[in-house]
């Protein structure tokens, strides 16, 4: 239980970090010629999917998450 | 486009909506109950696994909104536009966090609404029919705006025929009468179905277009080239805004109650867990498709296909114009269709959730005696006048003004935070400061909107701070919380109690319940 509460939260710092606030406004690098700041978005798109997935693993049937 | 193209992406579009609307009635057939009672007229009888919530999440969340107006503000406004979508991760992220909590408690005390939870959490009246009807009157300007998508789609594949603005009327006529009829005999269900075909259209539709128009600019590095900088990226005084405007859709997200709907449908809390994750997956060709408003400036055909609208509301055929001069007619029409019916699908999902809050939280709390299927023909009919209502606001109030209808729509339903999200973790707040603060937050964020568009034509839902503009909705959801916390504390508790005693009389279920399986938990 506290063990998934702590990988919840783990998972909503990243998550949050990386997108909340932009500091990933910034063109370099490119990554087939487009800007950093909409690559990054796309790839933490992936990186989120696997991260929330590997929690929904953890959590099974319980319910009682809490962060 | 010549007639004999024209002809085949129109005869894709109807045959297409001809499967829609089979799928939409069959759906009473599908994993069947008794439509009889609401809460299996409405949440599919709870019998949703991981895929159809996924789908499900999907076509309720990623809507016409989405498709069509996220791209046009990044048209306009470049990089700055993206928030639209680079908030998508943290959505499903922060639902992960209360959704499956509240699922299993609805599940146990069957809720079919969020304000059924406020109403066992805290019993009496006051509380409860205030957050029903927050959440129905948030979700007309948000029905409204799924109808200006189906308009573009309509006014950009009629565009050039003679008649097209009745023709236009007519058939939104037409498909909301259809809509009204399914969403009547088949509830959630038939929602259900017709978001599976509504999410593999859509993707079918995003991926060709997307495919299509990056190889005919011949990859980012060329389509770019020569932009104006504000597409690389976003001017830096921006950023609050930026962020502001992405928290308040996060937070504000779980509290629609056609995505509370959608979440209760769910058969278990790991199928409702494995749909959420999945749905940010849903997000990349969303936002694939919204850098399409950059690339679109270097598609010539497109320019002057965009040039027949007037430029003030020309963006939201950034992606209708690539869809119809880039793709193959029945492709063209088959993608037109998707966009369509990802109106229909949440908006049908929306007014579902709008009867659910009149029967079971406003009119039955005045008439506690309507039987089980008098509750849920409420329901149903109620779903169908509301979805007519919204159409009437479309047709009187001009499209320009709906994307901000949203985001104030936004603004007020993001209140009810306290009361749903907050309280499921605590007991320490109490009614009469959730409800005054609640009350007054709306009030002040909706002065708020009027005075920072000088009360004139409303066009903006930031407000300038001495830290940047910010997103009203979280400036007056800090207010919120801030009465809501004083409040709670200066109450004495005598008056609470007072409070709680004359509510189990008038409820049906008893609050201290709702405090018991707090404790258990």
């Amino acid at each position: 239980m506290a063990n998934k509460s702590a990988l919840l939260a783990a998972v909503v710092i990243i998550v949050f970090a990386a997108y909340l606030w932009p500091w990933y406004n910034f063109v370099e690098p490119t990554l087939l010629g487009i800007p950093f700041f909409y690559w990054w978005v796309l790839l933490m798109y992936v990186i989120t999917t696997i991260l929330l997935l590997v929690y929904t693993q953890a959590a099974g049937e319980e319910t009682e998450a809490k962060v | 486009m010549d007639a004999t193209s024209f002809t085949e992406m129109t005869s894709v579009f109807v045959v297409l909506f001809a499967v829609f609307v089979v799928l939409g009635f069959y759906g009473a057939r599908f994993r069947k109950g008794n439509l009889d009672q609401l809460w299996d007229w409405a949440l599919a009888g709870r019998k949703l696994g991981a895929i159809l919530t996924f789908f499900l999440q999907g076509a309720d969340w990623y809507t016409a909104y989405s498709i069509l107006a996220i791209p046009s503000s990044v048209y306009i406004a470049g990089a700055y536009g993206f928030f639209g979508v680079a908030y998508q991760a943290m959505v499903f992220t922060f639902a992960m966090i209360f959704v499956p909590k509240l699922w299993q408690r609805a599940k146990e005390r069957g809720y079919v609404t969020a304000s059924d939870f406020v109403k066992d959490k805290f019993g009496g009246r006051a509380l409860p029919v205030f957050i029903a009807l927050i959440g129905i009157f948030a979700l007309i300007p948000y029905i409204a705006l799924q109808i200006t998508g189906l308009q573009a789609v309509l006014a950009s594949m009629l565009l050039g025929t003679v008649t097209s603005a009745q023709v236009e009327e007519i058939s939104l006529v037409i498909a909301f009468l259809i809509l009204a009829g399914f969403t009547y005999t088949s509830g959630l269900r038939g929602a259900t179905l017709g978001a599976v075909m509504k999410d593999i259209l859509v993707w079918i539709a995003l991926i060709s277009v997307i495919v299509v128009t990056i190889s005919a600019v011949g990859g980012f590095s060329n389509g770019m080239q020569g932009l104006p900088s504000k597409y690389f990226t976003m001017n830096p005084s921006l950023a609050a805004a930026f962020s502001t405007s992405m928290l308040g859709v996060v937070v504000s997200a779980y509290l629609w109650p056609h995505n509370v709907n959608a979440a209760f449908g769910a058969q278990s809390a790991k199928k409702l867990r494995t749909g959420f994750s999945l749905a940010v997956l849903y997000a990349i060709p969303l936002a694939l498709g919204d850098m399409l408003g950059i690339l679109v400036n270097k598609v010539p055909a497109a320019v002057n296909f965009l040039a027949n609208f007037p430029a003030a509301s020309r963006g939201i055929y950034v992606i209708p114009s690539l869809v119809i001069t880039q793709l193959p007619p029945w492709l063209a029409g088959l993608s037109l269709l998707g966009i369509f019916i990802g109106g229909l699908v949440p908006a049908a999902v929306m007014a579902i959730a709008q009867g659910n809050l009149i029967a079971r939280n406003v009119i039955k709390e005045f008439r506690p005696n309507i039987s089980e299927k008098g509750e849920a023909t409420i329901a149903k009919w109620a779903s169908a006048i509301f979805k007519f209502v919204a159409l009437a606001v479309v047709f009187t109030i001009p499209a320009t003004y709906a994307l901000q209808f949203y985001l104030v729509g936004a603004i007020i339903i993001i209140q009810i935070l306290p009361a749903v999200f907050l309280s499921l973790y605590t007991d320490w707040f109490k009614k009469e400061a959730i409800f005054t603060g609640t009350a007054i937050s709306i009030i002040a964020g909706l002065y708020m909107v009027l005075q920072a568009n000088h009360f004139g034509k409303i066009t903006t839902t930031l407000y300038p701070t001495p830290l940047g503009s910010m997103y009203i909705g979280i400036i007056v959801l800090a207010l919120n919380l801030v009465i809501t916390s004083v409040l709670s504390a200066v109450i004495p508790r005598k008056t609470v109690q007072v409070q709680v005693q004359a509510g189990i009389s008038t409820a049906p279920s008893d609050p201290s319940q709702g405090k018991d399986a707090e404790r258990r938990q």
